[in-house]
């Protein structure tokens, strides 16, 4: 069983669905953030946790690199970095929503919108949801990756 | 010859007999020939006895008469001595010494015949007529025959040595001379043999061949033709021919048909001269040479030769000896071409072996090179193998830079974006307004309770919700187009307005105060202190 298990956890297909659905999250989540980036900078600034100096800032690359990481994800392009920023970004979310949780902050959430999501205990198991499909295609990713599509692979090469 | 006297007594007559016995042995001495010897033996016979006639005759071993002498009036004939013989023969093989035939056998007119026995079982026969002095004779004259034909046995024999003799030098002689000749043959034989082993060229030995054997056997004509059906290849060397023939004009497969229709044995072996029997089909072949004898040969599979030779120059027969020593002759020759024709086989297998050894190391010197090369080729390979594999390995890896491009090209596109949104963003925080003035708690309540201040808390709605001053009003920067228009539209700008409200994260205050000088508020001020000191009720936002 645990055995059968392993197979179906190594079997390439499957962090390759995780990759694109990692992906395309991200991907949504960033479009109305870069539309809107003042909106996304009161719902930083929300947080309490950022620096006034540094609010801006954030707003305004925050949903880019959201949308690159996302982007490469999809596309196959340096899988692994993307995918490591995307668990970097998710654990720094994941750390935000739980302050945010304990200090029984009353605001909204400011993934997807801007207003209407408030930060809850479920986007804190979704949070914890991504980041572990982050680590699983970090780590068993290896299927279509468009950066070694037109790369000579070594076990072509065959060397003795 | 002496001649019988008339004797006086017995004494003289003997001693007549004695001298006509050493004047025959004197006689004998000188004599070698058998026929010269009988006629002495009977002349001294005749004349130690008186007789009127006689006769000597000699046969030989097979009973044949050789020497008849007869003297006086008697005649005989060779058919009665022969009939002698037939009587003789058996006495004579008993007894070796000489005897008289007995009286009933003697021939007619003869009254005493002798019969001497010599050597190699021949005869001697000595017949005496009688006497002249007409008395028969005695023991004494028998006595003197006896005598005489000792002499004449001795003589006889002796003369019958010499002859023998004399045939046996004449026959070693004649075998000596065979046996030069022969010699002389086999030295050319020999001579070519050399000439051969030295020229192992075909050519070369046909060259050297006729001339040799045209004058080892005498002969003035001569043409060998050597024929190899296999790659229509022709060998022509003639001598003493005019005009000379050349390969194109010769009949050489028409001359070697009929050289093999001429031969005994159709079948020919290899390496065998076989001498051509019927030549008269030849002559016509060549212009101006008629060959006297020919040989055919073959020297391998499809290599067909045949030697003709011209008349001898010696007016003479050739011996049977000297025909095989012909026959060998040619015979050793084709052994001679089939060693030239191996060498030059060989020598072209050698050559041809030469080249194979040549493309075989140039093969290997290439195979080196292309070793080399691909040893090269492999290392390079490898080294690329390796490269590919550790850029692979890199690939995979997570690398700085692959987040310094992705935080890159965030940052570009991202900057790029804000510069053309016109709801984009500014980097940095705006300066606090100049005409906004900070006021400490002692100031902002005596402006609240003098002058009538309005107290402005500008942090978001559910901040102000969980806690505000007493008597604040909110008014978020967000929503302070809505809220101005509602409530603020008739408000005296040169009312004091003292906001509040800033976080780590927002400066709400100054953002809302901005907004009320933009609204040609005259006083704004910014209170940084703890609301809750404002508040009567104590209460803290």
């Amino acid at each position: 069983m645990r055995n059968r298990m392993s197979i179906w956890i190594r079997h390439p297909a499957l962090p390759l669905m995780a990759r694109f659905y990692l992906g395309g999250v991200f991907i949504y989540a960033s479009l109305n953030k870069i539309n809107f980036p003042g909106e996304f900078s009161d719902n930083i600034a929300a947080y309490l946790l950022v620096p006034y100096f540094l609010v801006n800032p954030m707003a305004i690359l925050l949903p880019w690199i959201e949308l690159v990481s996302g982007v490469c994800l999809v596309a196959g392009i340096r899988v692994r970095a993307s995918a490591a920023v995307i668990c970097t970004l998710l654990g720094i979310f994941t750390l935000a929503v739980a302050v945010v949780l304990v200090k029984k902050t009353p605001i909204d959430c400011g993934c997807f919108q801007n207003v209407g999501d408030p930060v809850s205990r479920i986007t804190l198991f979704r949070d914890l949801l991504w980041l572990a499909m982050g680590v699983y295609v970090f780590r068993y990713d290896s299927l279509i990756h468009l950066d070694r599509l037109f790369m000579i692979k070594p076990e072509d090469l065959n060397p003795p | 010859m002496t001649r019988m006297p008339s004797l006086p007594h017995e004494g003289d007559r003997k001693d007549y007999h004695l001298a006509v016995i050493r004047e025959t042995a004197a006689e004998l001495g000188h004599v070698r020939h058998p026929g010269r010897i009988l006629a002495s033996f009977l002349m001294s016979a005749q004349g130690g006895l008186g007789a009127m006639g006689g006769f000597a005759a000699l046969t030989d071993r097979s009973s044949e008469i050789t020497h008849l002498i007869v003297r006086g009036e008697e005649k005989v004939s060779r058919e009665e001595i022969k009939s002698l013989i037939k009587t003789a023969t058996d006495p004579a093989k008993a007894e070796p010494s000489a005897f008289f035939i007995s009286r009933d056998t003697l021939l007619p007119g003869f009254a005493l015949i002798l019969a001497c026995p010599l050597e190699d079982d021949r005869l001697a026969f000595l017949g005496l007529a009688p006497a002249m002095h007409g008395r028969d004779y005695d023991p004494n004259d028998r006595q003197l025959l006896i005598s005489l034909s000792s002499l004449f046995q001795i003589s006889l024999n002796s003369a019958l040595f010499s002859t023998r003799v004399e045939l046996l030098n004449a026959e070693l002689e004649k075998r000596n001379t065979e046996l030069d000749r022969q010699v002389f043959y086999l030295n050319g034989l020999k001579e070519l043999s050399m000439e051969a082993g030295e020229s192992v060229d075909v050519e070369k030995f046909l060259a050297a061949f006729l001339p040799t054997l045209l004058g080892r056997f005498s002969r003035s004509q001569g043409m060998v033709v050597l024929h190899n059906r296999a790659d229509g290849a022709i060998w022509l060397k003639t001598m003493g021919i005019e005009p000379e023939p050349t390969p194109a004009a010769l009949p050489v497969d028409r001359l070697l048909f009929l050289c093999l229709a001429g031969v005994e044995n159709k079948h020919i072996q290899p390496l065998q001269a076989d001498p051509v029997v019927q030549m008269e089909p030849l002559f016509p072949l060549v212009p101006g040479f008629v060959p006297e004898s020919a040989f055919l040969f073959l020297v391998k599979d499809q290599m067909y030769g045949t030697v003709l030779l011209g008349p001898p120059l010696e007016d003479r027969k050739f011996s049977d000896p000297e025909k095989e020593l012909l026959s060998a002759f040619v015979a050793q020759s084709v052994l001679h071409l089939k060693n030239a024709d191996s060498f030059a086989a060989i020598v072209a297998l050698n050559r041809n072996l030469a080249e194979q050894n040549q493309a075989l190391r140039d093969t290997i010197d290439e195979l080196t090179r292309a070793e080399q090369r691909i040893s090269v080729l492999e290392t390079a390979a490898r080294r690329i193998a390796r490269m590919v594999s550790h850029n692979a390995e890199r690939i995979m890896q997570v690398r700085l830079l692959d987040f310094i491009l992705i935080i890159g090209i965030s940052i570009v596109l991202g900057t790029l974006f804000n510069l053309q949104n016109p709801k984009g963003l500014s980097f940095f925080p705006l300066p606090r307004p100049k005409e906004a003035k900070t006021v400490t708690t002692p100031e902002a309540l005596r402006l609240l309770s003098g002058e009538k201040a309005l107290l402005i808390d500008a942090r978001p709605r559910e901040f102000y919700e969980l806690i505000h001053a007493h008597g604040a009003i909110n008014v978020p920067p967000s929503l302070f187009d809505a809220l101005y228009t509602a409530n603020f539209n008739d408000e005296d700008p040169e009312r004091p307005l003292i906001v509040y409200g800033r976080t780590v994260s927002r400066l709400y205050d100054e953002m809302t105060a901005r907004k009320f000088i933009s609204r040609d508020h005259e006083q704004v001020y910014l209170f940084l202190g703890d609301p809750g000191n404002l508040s009567e009720k104590g209460e803290a936002p």
